[in-house]
């Protein structure tokens, strides 16, 4: 006779499988050297891309300051130079060198040529021209 | 028993719990108190007083130092310069830190004497001064500078200050004038444009510690200074330099106390060249005497003379009194009121047109038209031509002149303005006489400066002269036509004035001197002058010459006339103005070229000719 578990006789309940391993999501590896190594680098970048701008914006400026100087010297210069040529060129003092030293007189009156006259007569070159700018020809053709 | 003992504990305690309370009130009212005296002091150190606080702060950790401008240029109109700043070195002392520092001043003065130029003992001197800062020279080159701070001498430093130099050779002195050795103007056009010259000074500040140490480190503050502008003038240099020439030999043959001479250009109303004499040498003005420094040409007033006639003319023509050749009776003498009036040559004729009263200068006929005038209009016309008045050249201190209203006026004004005397006027607004003639008849302000250069160098011109109508054109041409007699006709009074090649309009005058001491006129002291345009037919030039005292001939067209057409004759030339008669402009020699050639040292040989 096979034995009948009997309803009045309740079984243990068998223990509850342990509850599966909470799924979690694995990201690509984590590369943290890499990342140490990336900003260390940049950072050094960068600190000595700073201290590069800096020693040369230092340079510049000591380059500037040089060429300032270079400059407010040279226009110094130029200013004591200016004051010579107009001394040297003087009206009193050339006209003083000339009477003097060199014995020039004074130019006789310019001629006027009459540049629209198309018949000049000969040996005349003296003819009125009402405009000032037969004088500056005049001049110009070496009259 | 216990009753009562409870009561006196309970007593006891009520006491000091009153006591307690008041102590707590007088805390409390002492702490409101306090409190109240820190918040006003707050409100009155960080409200009130916050302005002076800071500015003490700043006194006690910041030095300003001024920054000095660079000052303006003065041109000529062609750029040539006339007055300029250098960079130079002024070399001071600390003959406190000397003495502190125990140094010998005979070793430091032994050293920088050769260099300053200065004797020992005099720098001794002033390293022994009391004071922490002396000057042992100013202004010197600044190479001298540079070897004085080589030598690196213990309380003795080298400041850059700007030096004015004037480069022309003392060319236009007193127009150009001068400035002080701070760089301020103070005579002439560099006081005149002072505004425009000096620019604005800038600052640097600086941090500096307790005892007045700089801190290098901290942030400077600076301003920069903003430079003077560079002002171009209308002075012709070369024309310039030949008036003064010209003047200069004048004064010398007719042994004239000074003279002063003007040169306007007709269209723009611009002075090509003013000079006066004496004069002097801007880099050495303590030298100068006070006399010398003036600009006559437009400080002094002189009477006249017969240059004023062409007001008279001019007020008679315009208003229709009298017509050119209308015939004027002119006797050998005229009275008005007490005063009886004369020519100095009396006409074989006793009737002339007024075209020849006015070449022949007759004083009678001239006051014969001018009593058609009358002393309203007189005075009208003397105004209308600028008399009264400064021209507003931009010379500073320009004369007004004198010129009296009519109701001043006695019974002898009228024919004494008409033929100019009792009236003044400087050169300048005679010369604006002329040059209401020559343009036309409007009279247009004389001006000194071209324009203002900017920051690229570029002229930015001065506005044009202000021009207004004095008489109609037909007034003037006739006016100018008469005036050409005055040195082309047969009894002109100038014809040593004329120009070889050019028609030449002009009016000599002839006026005495009023007298500084008493009432009247000073005996044989004369003003010798001549006034005039050219080329006649289309004005470029008017020329003005006066002599001040011309011995022992002194009427104008034979002192002043010359000179007049000498500096003409330059001027035209250089001016490239075409001549009237190129002709005889050609076959003409310069008189300059004459007077080199002939005796440039030579004693004076005057031309006695008739001239009233």
């Amino acid at each position: 006779m096979a034995a009948v578990a009997s309803p009045q006789h309740p079984v243990a309940p068998a223990p509850s499988p342990p509850p599966p391993p909470a799924l979690r999501l694995v990201g690509p590896r984590r590369h943290v050297g890499r990342y140490v190594v990336t900003l260390v680098v940049v950072g050094a970048i960068g600190v000595f891309g700073c201290v590069t701008l800096n020693a040369f914006a230092a340079k510049q400026s000591f380059a500037a300051r040089t060429l300032q100087v270079e400059v407010d010297e040279l226009a110094m210069r130029y200013d004591e130079l200016t004051v010579d040529v107009a001394a040297l060129e003087s009206p009193r003092r050339v006209r003083r060198v000339a009477v003097r030293r060199l014995g020039m007189v004074p130019a006789l009156a310019p001629a006027f040529l009459v540049l629209d006259d198309p018949r000049p007569e000969a040996g005349d070159a003296t003819r009125a021209n009402a405009a000032p700018a037969a004088a500056t020809a005049a001049g110009a053709a070496g009259d | 028993m216990r009753r009562r003992a409870g009561w006196r504990k309970g007593c006891a305690a009520a006491v000091a719990r009153a006591r307690s309370r008041r102590r707590l009130s007088l805390l409390l009212g002492g702490y409101l108190a306090l409190t109240l005296v820190m918040g006003y002091r707050l409100v009155m150190i960080q409200v009130v007083d916050a302005a002076e606080y800071r500015g003490l702060g700043d006194r006690q950790t910041q030095r300003e130092i001024a920054l000095a401008p660079r000052r303006g240029k003065l041109y000529d109109r062609t750029g040539e310069p006339l007055a300029m700043s250098l960079a130079s070195a002024t070399i001071y002392a600390d003959p406190r830190q000397l003495r502190t520092d125990r140094i010998d001043p005979y070793g430091v003065a032994a050293q920088l004497a050769p260099l300053l130029d200065r004797p020992v003992a005099s720098l001794v001197d002033a390293l022994r001064a009391d004071a922490s800062f002396v000057y042992l020279a100013r202004q010197v080159p600044r190479q001298v500078g540079e070897q004085v701070a080589a030598l690196r001498l213990p309380g003795v430093g080298v400041l850059s200050e700007a030096r004015r130099v004037y480069p022309a050779d003392g060319l236009a002195a007193q127009v150009v004038g001068f400035a002080g050795i701070d760089g301020t103007g103070l005579a002439g056009l560099e006081a005149g444009l002072d505004d425009v010259l000096s620019g604005e000074p800038g600052r640097l500040r600086l941090e500096r510690a307790p005892r007045g140490l700089e801190i290098s480190a901290a942030p400077r503050e600076v301003t920069p200074p903003i430079p003077g502008r560079d002002v171009v003038l209308t002075l012709d240099r070369e024309i310039q330099a030949a008036t003064e020439r010209v003047l200069r030999e004048a004064v010398r043959r007719n042994r004239a106390k000074g003279g002063s001479a003007v040169v306007l250009d007709v269209p723009t109303g611009e002075v090509l060249a003013m000079a006066s004499l004496p004069t002097y040498r801007p880099d050495d003005i303590a030298a100068a005497r006070p006399d010398a420094r003036r600009n006559r040409a437009a400080t002094d007033v002189y009477e006249p003379g017969s240059v004023n006639k062409v007001i008279t003319a001019a007020a008679a023509l315009e208003d229709g009194l009298v017509t050119p050749n209308e015939r004027i009776r002119v006797p050998d003498g005229y009275k008005v009121g007490w005063k009886r009036f004369s020519d100095a040559h009396p006409a074989k004729r006793t009737k002339l047109t007024f075209r020849r009263i006015i070449e022949r200068s007759s004083n009678v006929g001239t006051i014969k038209v001018a009593e058609r005038v009358g002393p309203q209009r007189l005075y009208r016309y003397l105004q209308r031509f600028g008399y009264g008045r400064p021209t507003g050249s931009g010379f500073p201190g320009e004369s007004a002149g004198l010129l009296a209203a009519p109701a001043d006026w006695s019974n002898t004004s009228l024919p004494t303005i008409a033929i100019g005397q009792g009236v003044s006027a400087t050169l300048l607004q005679v010369a604006g006489v002329f040059e209401t003639i020559a343009t036309g008849g409007e009279w247009v302000q004389p001006t000194l400066v071209r324009g203002v250069l900017d920051d690229d160098g570029r002229l930015d011109p001065a506005p044009a002269s202000p021009r207004r109508r004095a008489v109609s054109e037909r007034t003037a041409r006739t006016i100018a036509d008469m005036l050409v007699s005055v040195v082309e006709g047969r009894q002109g009074t100038c014809p040593l004035c004329a120009v070889p090649g050019y028609r030449v309009g002009g009016k000599t005058g002839t006026a005495q001197k009023p007298s500084e001491k008493r009432r009247g006129y000073e005996r044989g002291a004369y003003v010798g002058s001549f006034v005039g345009f050219a080329p006649a037919e289309d004005p470029a030039l008017v020329v003005g010459v006066t002599l001040d005292e011309p011995r022992p001939v002194y009427y104008g067209g034979l002192t002043a006339g010359p000179a007049f057409a000498e500096i003409m004759d330059f001027a035209l030339s250089h001016r490239r103005v075409p001549p009237s008669d190129p002709h005889a402009r050609a076959t003409a020699q310069p008189a300059a070229a004459a007077d080199t050639a002939a005796a440039p040292d030579g004693p004076p040989a005057p031309v006695r000719r008739r001239e009233p």
